[in-house]
Order: C-alpha cells, then structure tokens, then sequence
C-alpha cells in the first residue's frame, strides 16, 4: 500500500471567509482530497474574516472532512472598524497615516497589508511540514505572500510548489497595465518565484498569455485551470418560482465593486423601465456585500439606496445555503463586470449552470465573454453605456419567453463548466508527476 | 431590549434617502437608532486624488467641529456609536472622552456586527 502524497495548501482566504476566490480555494483542496492526497490547509483565523470581510459560515460544512485547517493570526489595521482604538494620527490625517502604515507593511513583503504574514504563514508551513512531511505546496493569490511562504519552504526542505494565481500581480487585469516594473521588488520577487514554481496555475488564457511573454523560459510550466461552478453549491436545475405579477424580475448576485459598472447598470435600466423596453413592475435584485471590506464604500450603498424607487432592490449578503434559492426567483440575471480583456469571472459560470437569460453588461473584449460564446440567451452590450445597457435589457423579454427551449442546450453547457471538470486534470498530472520523481 | 444606537453621518455626498437605508439595517438588527447628522449643506467632495484627499481630511475636522451640545448628549448616552462614513470619524472617536463604554465602530456593517453580538 503506498503512503498517501500530502499537499499543503497556503490561502489567505479560505472558509468561512466568503470572498470570492474562497470557492477555488475550497473546490482545490476537496478535489485533491478526493484523489487521495492527504490536505493540510493554513489559512487565516476564522476571526479575520468575521472582522475584516464578512465571513459566511454555511461554508464551512463544505469542506472534506478529511482536510485538516490550521488557521494563522492576521492582523489587518487598515480594515479594522474599532474607532476607540485609532490613533490620532489615523483620525487626523488618514491619508498620511496610510502612507507609513503600508510602508511599514512591505518591509517584509512588498505587499500592502498582507507583507506582515510572512513570517507567521512562513512558519506555519514549516511546523506542518515537520509534523507531516509535505510532498507539494499549493499557495493560491491574491495575497501573494502565500507564493513567498511556499518558496521560503522550498529554500528550507526542497518542497515543490504550485503557484495559483487568481488574478495577476504585476498585471492590471482591468486596464491591463503594468504595476509593477520587472526591476520593482515586486518584479525581483515574481521571477524569483515563477522560475522555482514546480507549476503555475492561471484562471484564463489571456492572463496566461501575459505571463508567458514576460517569463518565457516557465512557459511550458504555465497551465490555465478555469473557474467553474461548484456542484455542492447549487442545486441544478434550478427550480423557477412563478412571477408574481407581470414585470419581470432579473438579478446579480455577487460583490459589487468599484470596477462593477453600477451606475452604468440603474441608468440603463431606469431608461428601459421608462420607455417600456422592460414591462413595468420589473425588479432588479442586487444580492452580495457592497464592496470588500468591513469599512464602508459609501458611494456604493447610496447609488443602490436611491434606486430603490426604481424597482432596484440589495438584498445584502446572501449564504451560499441559499444561492439556489436567489436564483430560482430570478427570470434573467445580470452580469455586471469591470472591464478589460484579462478579466474572467467566477459568477459566470454559475450564471451558465443557472440555466437564465444573461444580460452581459460588460467589456465585450473581457475573457468572460469566451465562456458564455455558446449560451443561446445572452443580451450583450457593445459598450457599457446606460443607453446600451438598456438596449440589452430591452431583449431580456424575448430571451426570457424563448428560454425553455433552450433548456438541454443550457443543461449540456453547465456540465461542461463544473468545476471539478477544470481541476481534476491537473490534479491527475501533479500526482503523476510527484510520483514519477519519487520512482 | 434594543441598544441605544447613534449614526454618525457626515458625507455631503451622502443623500438623505442613503442617510435611511443606512439607519434601516441597524434598527433591523436591534438598534433603537438616532441620527446625528452633520452633514455641510451645499458642499461636494472634490475631485482628484489630492484634492479629494485634503477636501475630506478637512471636512471631517470640520464636522466633528459642527457637533452640537444636544447631539454631543446623545453621543454621551449611546451604547453604540456608528460612523457611516469616512467624514465622520473623527467626531465619533471625540466621543470616546465623554463616553468610556459606548462600541464607537467604522460603518453600518461593523454596527451590525455589534448588535448581533448583544442579542
């Protein structure tokens, strides 16, 4: 009998944090679980996310029982809300306090707010590493500073690591701008990094693309493992709650962002509602946290705020427990992103799996619109333009009239975009690899 | 029994439709909610980094300068004290002289937070 592999797995968000890339973090560790692999997972304290971003406990029950969680202590200063705790300083000029409290943050790590956990996550993964020696770390970012723990194991006990990158780091996946030069720290550390990776993991082929120009020689290393959308998660299909009047009633769900054309999207539809594009008694549902953090983004809550009259209703945060329960009283749904071509979405895949008309409110050039290329119910916008958006709105009700036939072609493509489908390949080819090297 | 809650709202940017939605979720939650506004009628937040950067540093001193005597008794006999926004900070850290037990906390969603705790 041979002895399981064990991964160890460096998140910062893990559950019962309800940030979005908590799913790909929770869907990685449970499919390597499933294949076998023994899991050890370190990740922040379950209070940082009670604290700092909102936490979603339903989450918890989801992962493999098998999959032991160590949690580390983070400290997050810039996001704490306890005012009696403030200096003066921070309370008289924030913007100066900001400035020395990030420089301090990047001594050990040029990353804002997350460079402190170093050493903490650093030594974590040793302790793990002595107790249960590990065969592969997985580190997934953003923050980056699971990349340098893992690489700080490397250093000390040879431990191969995959790096998975959600985002990018030197890359704006918005404006697809640089942000950091290949001399930077930031660059120093990044090909540091890329060139000791055993693997790196991308969400999308654009951003992949990015990364194999700037570090040609780990070209062949560099794997896209998509998103998808998560079986313990959703209850396909979905049933549909019958309208209760004539209006239709459309939906997004997820974090809205400053990158989230909200403006864009109530001036839009406030156009269709007015002229007639969309049936009156419409209602646009917003469920999902306004913005990341604990501290309020409070041009956010007041756009939706002065909406409400328009039919435009937030919902706040909703449990993953009850997603299936979101979607099922929605006859269309919306999804709004920020723009640019490197963007991919996780919600997308979701919307696909939901089986609705999808009004795409979004750059058409940004990855997501590859994945929902085959969806047979999609209103795009060329531009996103309240005059374009309601344009799109204004199709919702032929999509929505026009969905039931279409629903095997919706079934066939949800399959397709399960998330296991996107891991398990991978997962396959490390242990492959792994025990190739220990032959 | 409901907690004894004072939302601090300072923002001119803020509407008074934005000042209820946000008093809604704490009352939701518990609070028996009073409204201190000390918003300056006919102001904006500037535009541009630097600018925004001063203009709200500014006015924040400035609204934690416009508190009245009446408001600074309700600030006195809170149990939760909540900033709405980022103008209004300072006036609520003020607070923590007149008032050593009170929760004095940066947004609805940190307040809500609070009350859930005291159910």
């Amino acid at each position: 009998m041979t002895t399981p592999k064990h991964l160890l797995h460096l998140a910062w968000g893990f559950p019962p944090s309800r940030a979005g890339g908590v799913y790909r973090a929770l869907a990685t560790v449970n499919a390597f679980a499933a294949a076998g692999w023994d899991v050890t997972v370190v990740t922040a304290s379950r209070e940082t996310f009670e604290r700092y971003t909102g936490a979603d406990t339903s989450l918890e029950a989801l992962v493999d029982p098998r999959v032991t969680v160590r949690r580390v202590p983070f400290d997050w200063p810039a996001q704490d809300t306890d005012i009696r705790g403030y200096s003066a300083l921070r309370v008289a000029l924030p913007p100066v306090w900001a400035r020395l409290r990030r420089l301090a943050d990047e001594v050990p790590f040029p990353e804002a707010s997350y460079g402190p956990w170093r050493a903490r996550l650093a030594a974590a993964a040793r302790a793990v590493h002595a107790e249960h020696p590990v065969d592969l770390t997985l580190a997934t970012a953003n923050p980056h500073v699971t990349f340098a723990a893992a690489h700080d194991l490397r250093r000390a006990a040879g431990v191969p690591y995959v790096m998975d990158y959600r985002d990018a780091w030197r890359l704006d996946v918005f404006s697809g701008a640089t942000t950091a030069s290949a001399h930077s720290r930031v660059g120093r550390w990044e090909r540091r990094l890329v060139a000791d990776a055993h693997e790196v993991w991308f969400v999308n082929e654009p951003i992949r693309a990015w990364h194999r120009e700037q570090y040609p020689h780990a070209a062949d290393r560099m794997h896209v493992v998509a998103n998808g959308w998560d079986p313990s998660l959703l209850e396909v299909p979905l049933v549909h709650t019958p309208r209760p009047g004539p209006g239709l009633r459309l939906a997004y769900l997820g974090t809205v962002t400053p990158k989230v054309p909200l403006a864009e999207l109530i001036a839009g539809w406030r156009l269709a509602l007015a002229d007639g594009r969309l049936p009156a008694g419409s209602t646009l549902t917003l469920g999902g946290h306004l913005g990341y953090f604990a501290v309020p983004q409070g041009t956010l809550a007041q756009a939706v705020a002065d909406a409400a009259a328009d039919g435009v209703r937030y919902v706040g945060p909703v449990a993953k427990a009850d997603v299936s329960r979101f979607y099922a009283d929605a006859d269309a749904l919306v999804l709004a992103l920020g723009s640019g071509r490197y963007v991919s979405s996780g919600k997308v895949y979701e919307y696909v799996a939901a089986g609705r008309p999808v009004v795409a409110v979004h750059d058409p050039r940004n990855a997501t619109t590859d994945v929902l290329a085959g969806h047979p119910l999609v209103a795009r916008v060329e531009q996103v333009t309240p005059a374009e958006v309601a344009r799109a709105l204004g199709e919702v009700p032929a999509l929505v009239a026009a969905a039931p036939e279409h629903a095997d072609t919706l079934a066939r493509l949800g399959l397709a975009y399960r998330r296991d489908a996107q891991l398990a390949p991978r997962v396959a080819a490390l242990g492959a690899a792994l025990d190739g090297k220990h032959a | 029994m409901s907690t004894r809650t004072v939302l601090v709202v300072a923002s001119p940017d803020t509407s008074d439709q934005a000042v209820e939605s946000l008093a809604a979720p704490l009352r939701a939650a518990g609070g028996d909610v009073t409204v201190v506004d000390l918003r300056a009628p006919g102001t904006r937040t500037a535009t541009g980094r630097l600018a925004a950067a001063l203009s709200g540093t500014t006015a924040s001193w400035s609204a934690a300068r416009r508190v009245t005597a009446a408001q600074r008794a309700q600030l006195r006999d809170a149990e939760l004290v909540v900033a709405a926004d980022r103008t209004a900070v300072p006036a609520v850290w003020r607070t923590r002289r007149t008032n050593p037990s009170a929760a004095l906390v940066n947004g609805v969603p940190a307040g809500q937070r609070v009350l859930a705790g005291r159910r």
